[in-house]
């Protein structure tokens, strides 16, 4: 193997890979990348068996060749370089020479038998959509799946066809960590064929986010047995599914709310960013105490200090005390566009519905804490 | 800066014969017991006439029927006493927010910060209002609720509750900043919250049998109970103990009503020693579901899971497991028969099997978003008995 690449080029094919890859691996090669140079570029695939990526870039290629390398290092050392064109060749003994300007590096690396195969896919369906609107569908649930692993059921996000309130076919992804749930629907063409009691995992959503970074291109996604395969223009995305059957969330989405405050976003993001400041324990509830054309936030810090905020408002419905977790509403906030946002409750204590009222396409449940 | 007494131990007297009393008319002025009245039951409830004959709550109920044969026995009729107790409390709610439940017939209540808001021009300081609000309490619960009732005043809840057994029946007894070790001085150690009947014994072995020998120990006494001594010189001496003195409030930090401590269990005596493993995993499904039930009704979470063993032999075994905080009967018991299964190493019938929980903790403030069907319907089932008592609905068990 022996290839000239734009280093911008080879620091964003791996800096991808870089999430797809698992460091902690007692098997070497799950934290390798393996390269392939071929007459039209070079091809980058990595894989810790549950996701697996492959890329490909152009590359201008002096001689065909495979070899795998440790991928977290050859990312350093690329993001690291000033010229603009990196050289890599492969030497006897298994070994990668890179080189950049004056510097000049040698890699062990590993043949590319050794390099896990790829799993076989064959989908029952494809289905197509904006790379935007996918991209859009991970922001904003991405956050809710639940951290601890043990949550089965939890610990994934869960994928439904459905139509829309305009009879459109939608595909809406749903996540919750058991305190708070997101769910987020765009419409889809093509046919989608779901394994049922199959959830995404949090790592799929991660290498997802980093990969969609187009708008208006289509992206295709290909229903297997247990897994799915994203595919862009020069890149593949393949991931197992987790087993875990996902709750019946309809029920803990409040249909009514007798209180209902419109929010200036941006003004309550600022808010809460000053607010955040004075929360220690994030066990700790925030006071939103609603009135009649304000918001009125509270912190109280025994170590930390005092900070009262008001906003502006409309609210409809009686004046209503709730506490919440300040770190929930600003995840709800970073992934909402509109210049408001709309908060429902019944109760100081029952699930709060938030949404942007500029948009049906996503909304978020929020369990208030209790207040002292 | 003294430690007020501004704590009060509110003592509901004979608490089930005095609820069968508000029932029944005709046991007003007649010796009655309340109690398990099979052959194993004990006495859980005695009227003043029959303590007179040396009955005594705990008493095995064949020794009381020795002692006073013409009293009336009446069985513990569950569920019937629960709303009379959250009575109580509603009045007591009125003198002051920090109302803490001890137990069905015991309440705890800190008056610190209320002088002002009870305070009148004839009152000498803050104890005087103090002493005559919680006497206008007491009578504020005799007359609304029927119940007699007696209240210890002191700075601190171990003063507050053996103030409030002097107290009985149906008075007031306050003890006054600086008068504690003379208050206890010459009480039996028994009267000392914690002090049980086998701690009790070993007191008295060693020759301690009042109060004042632990306020006041000597070497060997301070050497041989350093725990009792502490408690009881922390409780005497208020000012002196920095760690339990006066800026620390006198219901645990971080838990406002203490709603957190201590424990709870349920057991049961067979009337007859238990061969068939079916009745004891019954009665452990039975008595799991009625502690769950208890710490749901207190909002705590419990982490250990307690089982309780008797052999026909009296041998008696107790095993323990911490899981994750719970209050759902189904874990409890799923626990319970763990450590039944690996506790019951003997082919001996069982005499008495009891479940408890401790290490309680209260729920985290965040709530859960109600997503699994289980906890709405405990909730359904907690609604349910809030209205018609603790029998009008209980768990089954698919065969």
């Amino acid at each position: 193997m022996d290839l000239y690449i734009d280093r911008d080029q080879l620091a964003v094919g791996l800096s991808r890979v870089q999430g797809v890859i698992e460091r902690r691996s007692t098997f070497p090669m799950l934290s390798h990348v393996l390269f392939h140079a071929h007459k039209d570029g070079l091809r980058v695939t990595a894989t810790d068996t549950e996701v697996a990526y492959i890329g490909d870039l152009p590359a201008n290629v002096q001689q065909p060749g495979e070899l795998a390398v440790d991928a977290s290092n050859l990312f350093a050392m690329v993001r690291a370089y000033g010229d603009t064109t990196v050289h890599m060749k492969t030497l006897p003994g298994n070994k990668l020479d890179v080189s950049c300007g004056r510097s000049e590096v040698r890699l062990p690396g590993a043949p590319a038998s050794e390099f896990p195969a790829m799993p076989a896919f064959d989908p029952r369906g494809t289905a197509r959509l904006s790379e935007g609107a996918l991209r859009r569908l991970v922001d904003q649930t991405s956050f809710a799946v639940a951290s601890e692993d043990h949550r089965f059921g939890l610990n994934g996000a869960h994928l439904e066809e459905r139509k829309n309130a305009a009879g459109e076919r939608v595909l809406r992804i749903v996540a919750t960590d058991g305190h708070r749930l997101s769910a987020a629907e765009a419409r889809i063409e093509g046919e989608v064929a779901l394994s049922p009691r199959m959830l995404v995992p949090r790592k799929a959503l991660a290498v997802m986010k980093k990969l969609l970074e187009g708008d208006t291109e289509t992206v295709e996604l290909g229903f297997g047995e247990g897994a799915i395969r994203l595919q862009r223009a020069g890149q593949t995305f393949w991931f197992r599914l987790l087993d875990g059957e996902f709750p019946d969330y309809s029920a803990v989405v409040p249909k009514e709310g007798k209180h209902v405050a419109i929010i200036g976003r941006e003004e309550l993001s600022s808010t809460l960013k000053r607010v955040a400041i004075l929360v220690q324990d994030r066990a700790r509830a925030v006071k939103f105490s609603f009135r009649e054309a304000e918001l009125e936030i509270q912190v109280h810090n025994v170590d930390r200090g005092e900070i009262v905020e008001s906003l502006p408002i409309e609210l409809e419905g009686e004046p209503i005390v709730a506490g919440f977790n300040v770190r929930y509403m600003q995840d709800i906030l970073a992934v909402t566009k509109g210049s408001t946002i709309r908060l429902e409750m019944a109760h100081p204590l029952a699930p709060c519905l938030v949404r942007d009222p500029e948009s049906d396409e996503a909304f978020f449940v929020v369990m208030p804490m209790r207040l002292d | 800066m003294h430690a007020e007494p501004r704590i009060a131990c509110l003592d509901l007297d004979t608490f089930f014969v005095s609820v069968e009393r508000l029932l029944d008319r005709r046991l007003l002025g007649v010796p009655v017991v309340v109690g398990g009245l099979g052959g194993r039951g004990v006495v859980t409830s005695a009227s003043y006439e029959v303590r007179a004959l040396g009955v005594r709550s705990g008493m095995s109920i064949a020794d009381a029927r020795r002692r006073a044969p013409d009293a009336v026995y009446l069985p513990v009729r569950h569920g019937v006493y629960g709303p009379y107790a959250d009575r109580v409390r509603t009045v007591l709610e009125r003198y002051t927010p920090a109302v803490q439940v001890a137990s069905i017939d015991e309440f705890f209540l800190d008056f610190r910060g209320c002088e002002r808001l009870w305070a009148r021009p004839e009152d000498d300081d803050g104890d005087a209002t103090v002493a005559r609000v919680a006497r206008a309490m007491r009578l504020a619960v005799q007359v609304e609720t029927g119940l007699p009732s007696s209240v210890g005043l002191g700075s601190n809840r171990a003063i507050a509750k053996i103030a409030s057994g002097r107290a009985k029946p149906a008075g007031v007894v306050f003890v006054r900043s600086g008068r504690e070790a003379a208050f206890v001085a010459e009480l039996p150690v028994r009267k000392f919250p914690g002090i049980g009947p086998v701690a009790e014994r070993r007191l008295q072995d060693a020759g301690v049998f009042v109060l004042g020998q632990l306020a006041e120990p000597t070497d060997t006494v301070q050497r041989a109970f350093p725990e009792h001594v502490a408690s009881v010189r922390a409780a005497v001496f208020p000012d002196e103990a920095p760690a339990l003195g006066p800026d620390r409030p006198a219901f645990h930090e971080h838990d406002p009503h203490g709603d957190a401590h201590g424990s709870m269990s349920n057991e049961r005596t067979f009337r007859d020693d238990v061969h068939d493993p079916s009745v004891v995993i019954d009665q452990v499904r039975s008595l799991a579901e009625h502690v769950a039930w208890r710490a749901r009704k207190r909002g705590v979470l419990a982490r250990t899971v307690v089982l309780k063993l008797r052999y026909s032999d009296f041998q008696t075994i107790s095993r323990s497991r911490t899981v994750p905080a719970t209050d759902d009967p189904a874990r409890m018991a799923d626990v319970a028969l763990e450590l039944l299964k690996e506790g019951r190493t003997r082919p001996l019938p069982i005499r008495l099997i009891g479940v408890g929980v401790s290490n309680l903790q209260l729920p985290a403030p965040q709530l859960a978003l109600p997503l699994s069907t289980q906890p709405a319907a405990l909730s359904a089932v907690d609604a349910v008995r809030a209205r018609f008592g603790y029998e009008a609905i209980r768990l089954g068990r698919a065969r």
